[in-house]
């Protein structure tokens, strides 16, 4: 069984999926995408995930509804919102409803990495 | 043509001054259509082309963005009403509420948006500005994540008032109404306001936006996957009349800034204007219509130098009768409201003091969108009078129906390759053929009904003075065989008091 | 048989004008039908061909873009990567559509990854030979505003030039790409054109314009004080949302003299901004305002403002505001004020038949605190 964590990426959009799973697939990491909550979902059911990266505009789940599904189910793998939307509002609302770490987009691919790192070595604690 | 065989009696006359005024009219609705249907082309490649580099995310994330409140009515929609909501919250905007307002259904709508989206019940203070019946109860959700969901219960009133139930419980600027059965494109917030925020010298009151057909579409987690042609004859008639009315006429119009009608399903108005003019008005069942007119009225009144924007991107999509039965209560209950809501501006006809709308559009409303299916339904009466009388001559009468049916057909055509070069929904070559047929088979069977269900609603009106909503038997959004759930089929009871059903509103012929 | 044609020939030419007339538009409509089903058929397949071109493209550049923004590719790998671009990209035929393609796909990328991924996405842009294409449509062509929008998402700053020739074009849409370019990559420098923009300018282009402007985060702005005197009100409204948004404290006299300004917008959005900068001071000018103005919006934004910036003499209108003012806005606008300010207390200390119904309930409303 390999060391790697396992990610999984959640975005309706196919470039930024493919994108992020090529630059952490390059890191090092073992990456699994989702095109939008349900599947995430059914993704995270049958298999373990220790980050997940979420969208949070997506068609029928939001990435909002994610995260709150994802903590009352008592999944102990911390999540990373990634959005374009970039109020005060929508980041409280994120923190406020589980997320771990919150990233506006464009981002740097670079400090995704540097926090991604941080979240897991957190979370192994 | 006439045989005078004396000179000038009086009936001749009449004759022909009667088949003067029908060729006339006819060709000047012919070439009224060309015109319009000229100007909406090229307004609608500038609309594209200037939509290809707009970046909508500047709104997206500005915390200037202004607010906006979906008005969602809905009664006995507990098939899909989960679902519709949903779809509505996730829509792209920053910020914006969606406000459910349950007209007294019947069916278990409210209980099951209440289990679905944790709902309890707060104790909002409902500002009744616009009188609308009694609001029983307010829900938010307990969930964070739909925190700008509200839902209100109240006692049954007709759509125009739940509308304005949702006004008074509003919190934004601007309001979006649609109708609960419909889908929206995601983006169409953000679509829709970008008029208001461009228009610098007047003050835009309101915009629509183009509705299509849902029929036979796949739906997936409340968005349109792929966009197909309609299964039933009867509802590609639809398609291509929808696509001439608003691809053709309404961006035409809206270019114009003529528009006399903006859909029930898709429209933003400006909430302060709305409450200022009263409202939805409760009498009418052509609100939606009756709404824009009476507020470009109250804007004139005051002097305001406004404008009713349009965008010509099909934002909504909603299903069509597929029966005859349903279509004709549809069509009878449009032609009943478009009477009501001419009927009760009556003072705009060619009154110049409101600008086009006084002068072109209402005068053009009336003669050639209201009165030409009854100059029709005349002409053929006369005509078949006449030819059986041995007065008039065919052969120049079946050529004069031979051109009426090339520029019909030929006019479909050419609607179909306009939706080509701009949208160009229909990827399938095989259902771009099926449209091709219905357009031949169209003039031929399609637009009889229409006349006919004309007529009855005129007679309805005037002389049974029926003013009240039918019953629709709807058909659900029909989902893909891959394994998707279904949606039940919700038949309406037929009742005889009035508004108790919120249904599609008029989107015009 | 030809009988028949000799026969139907004479007919026709013996028919009356009119006839002749319509069946001349009935055939020529006919065939105008059929030229469109066939012109419409065939632009499909041609679409479909574009398409299928367009995911072919994208399919086999997306890694090789993908590798050049995420690796740390030396000038060789960079030149080779470029080059395997330019085999996919480049054809006898289609060049110039393959790289608009391409142009849309290093866009998207760009609009979604920062940071060391912009400069990669640039140089490739630089390299291969997109912006020079942008900069010709600009001077040549007639697609002025794509072009200036692209070099601006690009920050291709050397084009600066160039495009500041456009920021007073005839064509409005031509004249806000160009402003809003030459802010994003001239920086406040560049904002001198709104000193005497004597246009109104849309709310579009105020939200683009201030976008761009937080990302000078909270330098100051010298020129503010210009537009907040200028008799262009869409700038004064600019001016307000700058001193709002970036936290400009150094015009606050003449957002004293603006909270009187006769245009009601400007009025609202004055009020808005001393409260989100906390103006305390110019609470006695709130109440006079107050006092004079006969717009309801204008009271609620005054209300609103004493939420952040009041003390204890504001607790005390507020809540006398609550107890006597008939209008719903007004009194739900100071209730929540009061919710803001911390005081609870005073919102449950009624007494009985002080408030009216409507009060009550509204009172009621803003205890509750899940709506």
């Amino acid at each position: 069984m390999s060391d790697r964590a396992k990610i999984l990426i959640v975005d309706d959009e196919p470039l930024i999926r493919d994108a992020l799973a090529f630059k952490l697939t390059k890191d090092g990491y073992d990456v699994d995408t989702a095109e939008d909550g349900e599947k995430a979902i059914q993704k995270i059911e049958s298999d373990e995930y220790q980050i997940i990266i979420s969208d949070i505009m997506m068609p029928f789940i939001s990435g909002f509804e994610l995260v709150k599904i994802l903590k009352e189910r008592g999944t102990d793998a911390p999540v990373l919102m990634l959005t374009s939307l970039n109020s005060e509002t929508a980041v409280l609302k994120a923190f406020d409803l589980g997320a771990d770490d919150f990233m506006t987009k464009p981002f740097s691919p670079n400090e995704l990495s540097v926090r991604i790192k941080k979240l897991l070595k957190n979370a192994k604690k | 043509m006439i045989e005078f065989d004396n000179q000038n009696s009086f009936i001749d006359v009449l004759i022909y001054v009667f088949f003067f005024v029908t060729y006339g009219y006819t060709v000047f609705v012919m070439v009224s259509y060309l015109v319009l249907g000229i100007l909406s082309v090229v307004q609608a490649r500038k609309y594209l082309r200037r939509n290809s580099y707009t970046d909508y995310l500047n709104i997206l994330q500005s915390p200037e963005a202004p607010t906006v409140s979906i008005l969602a009515p809905a009664y006995n929609e507990e098939a899909s009403i989960i679902e519709n909501v949903r779809s509505l919250l996730s829509i792209r905007y920053p910020n914006f509420e969606v406000i459910v307002v349950n007209d007294g259904s019947r069916d278990r709508s409210l209980i099951k948006l209440i289990e679905e989206y944790h709902l309890e019940r707060v104790d909002f203070a409902v500002n009744y500005t616009l009188a609308t019946k009694n609001v029983k109860a307010v829900y938010k959700s307990k969930n964070p994540a739909y925190n700008n969901l509200v839902v209100v219960d109240k006692e049954n009133g007709g759509k125009s008032d739940a509308l304005n139930a949702a006004i008074n419980v509003s919190t934004g600027e601007y309001t979006l109404n649609i109708d609960v059965d419909c889908i929206l494109e995601e983006d169409c917030l953000l679509k829709l306001m970008k008029p208001f925020l461009e228009e610098t010298e007047k003050n835009m009151i309101a915009t629509g936006g183009v509705v299509r057909i849902a029929n036979n579409c796949k739906i997936d987690k409340g968005r349109i996957t792929e966009i197909n042609v309609p299964n039933k004859l009867l509802s590609q008639f639809q398609t291509l009349e929808y696509l001439r009315s608003f691809l053709l006429g309404r961006v035409a119009w809206g270019s114009l800034d003529g528009l006399l009608l903006i859909s029930g399903a898709l429209g933003v108005f400006q909430k302060e204007l709305v409450i200022a003019c009263g409202g939805y008005d409760d009498d009418t069942i052509g609100e939606d219509m009756e709404l824009t007119v009476r507020m470009r009225r109250y804007a004139r009144e005051k002097d305001i130098d406004y404008v009713v924007g349009f965008v010509p991107d099909p934002l909504c999509w909603t299903e069509v009768p597929e029966s005859w039965a349903v279509l004709r209560r549809q069509r009878n209950r449009w032609t009943r409201g478009a009477l009501e809501t001419l009927v009760a501006h009556k003072r705009l006809f060619l009154n110049p003091y409101y600008g086009k709308i006084g002068m072109i559009s209402y005068p053009y409303w009336l003669l050639f969108e209201w009165l030409a299916p009854l100059i029709e339904a005349f002409g053929i009466l006369l005509l078949v009078l006449f030819s059986l009388l041995g007065v008039i001559n065919i052969s120049f009468l079946y050529l004069f129906i031979a051109l009426i049916y090339g520029y019909t057909v030929s006019f479909t055509i050419a609607t179909l390759y306009i939706e080509e070069i701009t949208f160009f929904h229909y990827k399938k070559r095989r259902q771009l053929l099926r449209l091709v047929l219905a357009g031949l088979l169209e003039p031929l069977i399609f637009h009889p009904f229409l006349v006919y269900c004309s007529v009855t609603g005129n007679w309805d009106y005037f002389f049974e003075g029926k003013k009240a909503w039918g019953s629709m038997k709807r058909v659900g959004f029909k989902k893909p065989s891959n394994g998707s759930k279904g949606r039940k089929i919700t038949i309406s009871k037929p009742s005889p008091s009035s508004k108790n059903q919120v249904r599609s509103s008029p989107a015009g012929a | 048989m030809s009988r028949f044609f000799t026969e139907t020939y004479y007919f026709l030419v013996a028919l009356e004008p009119r006839y002749k007339i319509v069946l001349f538009l009935v055939i020529s409509l006919l065939i105008l039908a059929a030229a469109m089903i066939v012109i419409v058929l065939r632009e499909r397949s041609r679409k479909n061909s574009v398409e299928n071109r367009e995911r072919r493209i994208s399919r086999n550049v997306e890694p090789i873009i993908q590798e050049i923004v995420f690796s740390e590719y030396d000038g060789g790998e960079f030149k080779d990567a470029i080059k395997k671009i330019n085999r996919i990209v480049d054809s006898a035929l289609y060049r110039k559509s393959n790289m608009a393609i391409l142009n849309e796909l290093i866009l998207y990328y760009h609009r979604n990854l920062g940071g060391e991924a912009f400069n990669r996405l640039e140089m490739l842009y630089r390299e291969i030979g997109l912006k020079q294409i942008a900069l010709d449509n600009l001077r040549i062509g007639e697609w002025h505003i794509k072009a200036i929008n692209d070099l601006s998402t690009m920050r291709m700053g050397e084009s600066l030039f160039d495009i500041l020739q456009y920021t007073d074009y005839e064509n409005q849409n031509v004249r806000y790409e160009a402003q809003y370019a030459a802010v994003k990559l001239g920086g406040k420098k560049a904002m001198g054109f709104l000193d005497d923009l004597d246009t109104p300018m849309s709310e579009w282009q105020q939200i683009r314009l201030l976008d761009q402007s937080l990302k000078f985060e909270y330098e100051l702005i010298d020129r503010m004080g210009k537009w907040l005197r200028s008799d262009n009100n869409s700038v004064v409204v600019f001016g307000l949302m700058i001193m709002r948004n970036l936290n400009q404290y150094h015009e606050k006299g003449e957002l004293r003299k603006l909270l009187y300004h006769k245009d009601e917008k400007v009025q609202e959005k004055a009020i808005d901004t001393a409260r989100e900068l906390a103006y305390a001071e110019c609470l006695e000018n709130l109440y006079e305002v107050y006092e004079l103005t006969k717009k309801i919006r204008i009271k609620k934004q005054i209300l609103c403002a004493m939420g952040d910036l009041g003390g204890s003499k504001e607790v005390g209108f507020l809540r006398e505001t609550i107890a006597r003012e008939k209008e719903y806005d007004l009194v739900f606008e100071a209730a929540q004020s009061l919710k803001r300010l911390g005081r609870r207390d005073v919102l449950v200390s009624y007494k009985e038949q002080e408030l009216s119904e409507k009060g009550e309930s509204i009172v009621k409303h803003i205890l509750d605190d899940r709506i």
